[in-house]
């Protein structure tokens, strides 16, 4: 198959269960509102050193929420109920509250609840206060700039880590525009993130290494510099290679974002080929095979 | 659909708890008919002072129509279904409801929604004294659920209110709020005297600005971002919001510090 003249390799994304929220943050204007969610998000890229994998969703206008000011849109992938409540807490505790003007709002309908307000309330030393809206309830913490506002309770559901796409191009700087292109795309699509810098992986990873206290290593077969030292997968003209990672909510979401990013990379000059990550379907029950994603618009 | 007209002109009052979706959500219409009532202190069946018929419409509703100011205790203790009154209505109406609606085209009595606990009360039109508040000898008064008045309201509203939401666009008597020990009670009209009289906790938000009792202290001008939260809430039930009250700040006194002092009058003071 090919996009645009681009080789699509008939190879599968192999993508995992992760347990995911969706946090809604409020600020006086955009600016800060976008502050508080890149403190949040940040230190976040992958669950094997950060805990969790986290990014921005989408930007929300004043007229969509709850407190009429503009909003941003996060969403926070954990393994675990539990290691995913942890990082909330640490995130909203110390990236939001600690943001001036902010407020923070679940925005998922989930099957499982985590106290968030619950707990950081006592920050408030006894001078806090509970509200009940609509039937959602929330804790005004009293801070140095004003107030805090931050729902009691965030939910959390199942959801996907681990969708991902290979572009492979004539050099860096195309394979970086392409994925640049493929990102913004991307930002498009709801319910998705791509929790790397920028959205943009280069250093994609094997299962194992050749020592044994690493679980992962670099993914030798993509690393250009190492073509003639051991089996690769490049072919013949490629010289960089960058990954793009994907977590959604569902699989029609990280379906749809990776159709969109990869329709979207193939738009530029030097790109070879699109391929993708997986580990012969040992590691995630998800095959997001490429030429099935593609062809669902075809 | 049940609708109930008033037979002849009430002279004494009338105490009516069994106008209530539950109670006539699983009987006949002769069984409605034959439900007792208190006329003045005689026992009479409901069928002999009001003609009830049946109507098109939602099962779990109830119509009134007519003056029936003299009525009290409709909707009392109502979980579910809907009420809708055409017309006057006396004292305690929807008295410890748990859920269900019940909307006014009319006044409404005192205690008003006394010791509620969830759904909604509409009343276009002017209600009593101590809608929301708990009765004598009770600790507390309204737990739950939203009473939403499009005129003014009595004295005492909200006495010893814990949870909910009064909204009321027109104006509110003395003691608004007193005792109250959380809940929220916003006032789009002019505020009474000794408004939060007593209050450990809670809400009063004024959009003008009132008198306040000395055991009220000015701390600061800020926006807390949970008016614009609640106001945009109440946005659904047609209430006067202007943009300038949600982008707005307010004066924050805290009160009243002659009991916990953990409570707060909101004033808006503008954008």
């Amino acid at each position: 198959m090919q996009v645009n003249g681009v080789e699509i390799e008939d190879t599968f994304a192999e993508a995992f269960d992760m347990i995911a929220a969706k946090l809604l943050i409020t600020a006086r204007d955009e600016k800060w509102a976008l502050h508080a969610a890149s403190t949040a998000t940040g230190f976040a890229t992958s669950v094997i050193a950060c805990g969790v994998e986290a990014g921005i969703e989408s930007l929300v206008e004043p007229d969509r929420t709850p407190d009429g000011r503009p909003g941003v849109n996060i969403l926070i992938f954990g393994m675990s109920e539990k290691g995913l409540s942890d990082q909330l807490m640490r995130r909203v505790g110390q990236c939001i509250m600690t943001c001036p003007t902010t407020a923070c709002f679940n925005n998922l309908d989930g099957e499982k609840t985590v106290k968030i307000g619950g707990k950081l309330r006592f920050f408030g030393d006894g001078f806090q206060l509970s509200k009940r809206v609509d039937g959602r309830r929330f804790w005004r913490i009293p801070v140095m700039e004003g107030e805090f506002l931050v729902e009691e309770e965030f939910r959390m559901r199942k959801a996907i880590g681990g969708g991902n796409f290979l572009i492979l191009g004539e050099n860096v700087d195309c394979v970086l525009r392409a994925a640049e292109r493929a990102v913004e795309a991307i930002r498009g699509v709801e319910n998705v993130i791509t929790p790397f810098p920028g959205g943009v992986v280069r250093s994609g990873s094997k299962v194992g290494s050749k020592y044994k206290f690493l679980s992962a290593s670099t993914n030798t077969e993509y690393c250009p510099t190492l073509r003639p030292l051991v089996k690769t997968r490049i072919p013949e003209g490629v010289n960089s290679v960058l990954e793009i990672v994907i977590n959604g909510l569902d699989e029609k979401s990280v379906s749809d974002a990776m159709r969109v990013g990869i329709e979207s990379a193939c738009s530029v000059e030097g790109i070879k080929m699109i391929s993708a990550g997986n580990y012969g379907g040992k590691l995630g029950k998800y095959l997001f095979h490429l030429h099935k994603i593609l062809g669902e618009k075809r | 659909m049940i609708i109930l007209r008033p037979k002849v002109r009430f002279k004494v009052p009338i105490e009516a708890e069994c106008i209530s979706p539950d109670v006539f959500s699983d009987k006949s219409m002769d069984e409605i008919r034959k439900l007792e009532i208190l006329y003045g202190n005689k026992r009479k069946p409901l069928g002999e002072l009001f003609e009830i018929e049946e109507g098109q419409g939602d099962g779990e509703t109830i119509k009134m129509e007519g003056d029936m100011s003299r009525v009290k205790h409709v909707g009392a203790q109502m979980s579910k279904g809907r009420i809708e009154i055409e017309g006057d209505i006396g004292m305690h109406l929807g008295r410890e409801m748990s859920g269900g609606e019940i909307l006014v085209r009319g006044n409404a009595g005192d205690w008003l929604g006394a010791e509620m606990k969830g759904g909604l009360i509409t009343v276009h039109g002017r209600v009593g004294n101590l809608a929301g508040a708990g009765y004598r000898g009770s600790k507390v008064g309204m737990k739950g659920g939203t009473i939403i008045v499009n005129g003014d309201a009595g004295r005492e509203v909200g006495e010893l209110m814990r949870r909910g939401v009064i909204a009321v666009t027109g104006s509110l008597g003395e003691f608004t709020g007193a005792l109250m020990t959380g809940g929220t009670i916003v006032c789009f009209g002019k505020l009474g005297g000794r408004a939060g009289a007593g209050m450990e906790r809670g809400t009063i938000l004024s959009f003008d600005r009132p008198s306040f009792l000395p055991t009220f202290k000015r701390s600061c001008v800020y926006r807390p971002t949970f008016v614009p939260l609640l106001l945009n809430s109440l946005r659904k039930y047609g209430l006067p919001i202007k943009r300038e009250y949600l982008e707005g700040s307010y004066e924050r006194y805290d009160g009243d510090i002659a009991s916990l002092g953990r409570g707060e009058i909101l004033v808006w003071v503008g954008s």
